[in-house]
Formats: C-alpha cells, structure tokens, sequence
C-alpha cells in the first residue's frame, strides 16, 4: 500500500509527513478478522496497533456471567489500540470483531524504535495518537454522566 | 433559511380529543395516537396536553406533519401529569391546546441536515425526519445520528429500521451501554459524525436531547465548521400558559413557548452554560 493511500485512510495518519507515512507503508499490513474473533485481549502484550479499513471492532469487558459489556465501538479509519504506546506496553481490554473487518496493522515494536530514533516521527505520531485519546476520554466523560433518560440499569 | 408560519391558533383554545392507541415505546415511554381531526402542525412544535382532574404538560408533536387526523405524542412518564397521560387507553379523554412555538427550519435548497437526537429528543425530531423524507431532493444529503442509553431505550425501533433500508438517509445509532450482540455502536453521538456525511460549512443541523449533551453537540459541530446559525436546538423549561403571558418558560431575553423552542445556536451559546438559567 502507497503511503498517499495510507494517508487518506484515517485522521490520525492524516497528519503525518510524507516520509514517516512511507515507513508505515513499508512495515503495515492488511489483515483480515473474522466476526467474533479476538484482535487482542486484556492484559497480553501489545505488540501491534491497527487502523480500521472496513468493518467495525468493540472494546469490552468479559464479565462472569453472561454476555461481555461493550465499553466502545470503532469503526473505518478509527484508531484500535492505545496501551502499545506507552508501558508497560500491555492492552487494557480485550477488542474483537463484531463484524468481519479489514485492518492495518502496524508492528508496535518497530514504530517505538523507529519513533525513538527519528524524534520528529515521535513527535508527530504520539500527538496525533494524544488527540485520538483526549477525544476518548472527553466522550467518555459526557458518557458518564449518564444523561439519557431511560429506564434504570 | 426558509421559515415557515405556524398554524393559525386560537391561543387558548381547549379541544376534547379521544385516544385512538397507546403503544408502549420502551420501558418508561409511550406513544399515544389521538384523533385529531382539523389540527395541522409542523415539525418542533409542542402541543400542551391536559389529563383531566391532573393538570396540563407541553408535549412535542412526535408524528408526521403529513398524516393529517391524527396527532403522535411519546411522553415519558415523569411525574403526575405525564403518569396520568401514559396510563391513558383508546377511547379515554384528553384536553389539547396548541400548536405552539416555533418549528426545525428547513435549511438551505442543496445543503446537507443532520438530524442529532438524543433519549427523548427523538420525538420532536421524528417529524423532522418525514419532513425531509418528503422533501428529499432538496436536501445533497440527509443523516440522523440517534443516541440512547441502551438499546432497550431506542425509541420508534420500527422507524429506526425502515430509515436503515432505504439510501435516502444515512442512519447511525449508538447508545452508552451494551453488551457485545448490539449491532449498533457504542459511543457518545460526537462520535457518529465521522461515519455520516455531511459538509460542514453547507450543512442545517436540528438538534435536541439533554441540555448537557446539546451543548457538547454544537460545540462540536461548531468546531468541524458548521456555522453557530446554523446548528438547531430545541430547549424545555417549565411551561403554563403557552402563549407568551406568564413568564414561566422565561430563558434569558426569550420565552421558549413563543420565540422557541427552536431557537439557533448563535443566539444561544452564551447562555447555555449559565446555572440555573
Ligand atoms: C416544549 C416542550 C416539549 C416537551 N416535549 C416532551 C415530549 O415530547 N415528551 C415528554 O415526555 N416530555 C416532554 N416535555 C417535558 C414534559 O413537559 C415534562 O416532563 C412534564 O411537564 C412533567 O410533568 P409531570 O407532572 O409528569 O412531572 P412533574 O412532577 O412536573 O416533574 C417531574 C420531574 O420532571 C422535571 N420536569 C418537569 N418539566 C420539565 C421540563 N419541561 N423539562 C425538564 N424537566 C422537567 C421536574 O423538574 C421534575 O424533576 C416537553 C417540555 C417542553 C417545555
Ligand atoms: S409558558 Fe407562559 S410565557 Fe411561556
């Protein structure tokens, strides 16, 4: 994939130079995830994120009994996995796909040497990725003040 | 931007009209269909709904402002007066005045609408939705982004499914909370603007809900580039006569019963993030 196709994929890559966008051309790949299938679970090691082409992938929360609760879905262009940037590198949910999707997948290990080695990579990948997060927690935030009416529970 | 008048009304006319059905909705909500035969209204007004022996509450229009005979209400039961007009059944009584306020403007000829409804909001906008489905081709693109607590609180469920099958609106649900088998997404509304399309400098945007989650909304919709005066809001505060009188719907300089409900962001912004305004 060329990085100007990268680019066109998603906001977070959006921002990027043209030269750091063609090192992620050169380590990405696409995959393919069943419906159901895990793309990584809570507490494993963070070895990759993943930018959404098509389809849609949930974070959730195993819960004993029943059906796990959905904490947030993404969908194309959306950022999957935060925990890889910053240790002790491990995901903090399990994500998995609630439809059969396509995904970029970028090597965590070889983005954070390379974001290391090249500071101004670093610089603009990790503020693209703050920006992602703040728009999280900023949702989540009005989430919980839990301001529709409904019926308790 | 193209207004329309309201229907002529007789300020304080008071019609006796029959329950023609009442539809439970979701677990706190119902529709009640009343036979209404002359009264014509349009998108975004309210109507004040009077239980007999109970007393009187402004309830928004949730019907199509096509289907004249019959008015829709969605009335979440709240207190005495919205418990009295749930528990209602076909052939009960209920007094109705209005139409009153003002109504969702239509938007520029080629400009985009989105349609923001949260909770209860999407009873005022549901006309909003028929009006542009009968009006299509005035519109480059039509899309309504629903938000709901769970997915057991999604209202007009039916709705909701026959919008999805068609191209003529683009439909995207979230709600706060679920569990993995919903097959919409989870999520704060905000998020929903990246999945629907809309230019945000051409685009009238109608929103409604809590107050909290409109003012999150316009602001986010200022921040893309929508103008203030042309994202839509429609606000509720305590109403009694209806008509510009009392005093009691009183939100800074305007009386919502008469210069709103509908009122545009631009005049707004300052004063929704007043305490106790
Ligand atoms: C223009 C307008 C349109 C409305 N449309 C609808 C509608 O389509 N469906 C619907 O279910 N409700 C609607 N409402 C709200 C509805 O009028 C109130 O819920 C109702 O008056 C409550 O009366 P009650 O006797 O049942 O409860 P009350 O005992 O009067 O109130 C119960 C609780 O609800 C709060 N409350 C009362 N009135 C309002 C209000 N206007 N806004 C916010 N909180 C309020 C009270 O503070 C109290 O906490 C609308 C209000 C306005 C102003
Ligand atoms: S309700 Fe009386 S002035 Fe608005």
């Amino acid at each position: 994939m060329s990085f100007s196709e990268l680019r066109n994929q998603s906001a977070v890559l959006a921002a990027l130079e043209d030269e750091h966008l063609e090192f992620l051309s050169s380590i990405v790949e696409e995959v393919e995830i069943a419906q159901d299938s895990v793309v990584f679970d809570e507490d494993d090691s963070a070895e990759a994120f993943y930018i959404i082409a098509s389809g849609r992938v949930g974070l959730e929360v195993p819960v004993p009994t029943g059906t796990p609760m959905l904490l947030e879905t993404l969908g194309n262009g959306d950022l999957v996995g935060l925990s890889w940037a910053s240790e002790p590198y491990r995901w903090k949910w399990r994500a998995k796909a609630l439809s059969p999707t396509r995904v970029y997948r970028f090597d965590a290990e070889k983005v954070r040497a390379r974001c290391a080695a090249d500071t101004s990579l670093g610089a603009q990948l990790y503020l693209s990725i703050a920006k992602a997060a703040m728009m999280r927690l900023q949702t989540a935030r009005v989430r919980l003040l839990d301001l529709y009416p409904g019926a308790p529970g | 931007m193209t207004t329309v008048s309201a229907p002529v009304v007789e300020p304080m006319g008071l019609h006796s009209l029959k329950v023609v059905s009442n539809a439970s909705e979701s677990p706190d909500t119902s529709t009640i269909v009343l036979d209404s035969p002359g009264i014509t209204f349009h998108a975004g007004q309210f109507m004040m709904l009077y239980a007999f022996g109970v007393g009187e509450a402004p309830i928004s229009v949730s019907g199509n402002p096509h289907s004249p005979g019959t008015l829709v209400h969605t009335i979440r039961r709240v207190g005495p007066v919205t418990d009295a007009l749930c528990g209602l059944r076909p052939g009960d009584s209920l007094g109705v005045r209005g139409p009153y306020g003002d109504s969702w403007p239509a938007g520029e000829q080629g400009d985009d609408l989105l349609i923001v409804a949260g909770g209860l909001g999407m009873a005022p906008l549901r006309p909003a939705v028929f009006e542009a489905m009968a009006n299509r081709s005035r519109y480059r693109n039509v899309s309504l982004i629903y938000g709901a607590r769970t997915p057991a609180d999604l209202l007009f469920k039916d709705d909701l499914v026959g919008w999805m099958s068609t191209s003529s609106i683009d439909v995207a649900v979230t709600v706060d909370r679920a569990t993995s088998d919903w097959w919409g997404h989870v999520g704060l509304v905000t998020n929903e603007f990246s999945r629907v399309d809309f230019r945000p400098e051409s685009t009238t945007a109608l929103v409604c809900g809590p107050e909290v989650m409109m003012r999150v909304v316009a602001r986010s919709l200022r921040d893309l580039g929508v103008p203030a005066s042309s994202t839509w809001l429609s606000l509720e505060r305590n109403m009694k006569c209806a008509i510009g009188f009392c005093g009691h719907c009183q939100f800074g300089s305007d009386f919502l019963c008469k210069d709103g409900p509908v009122l545009s962001y631009d005049r707004l912004a300052w004063r929704l993030g007043v305490d106790e305004l």
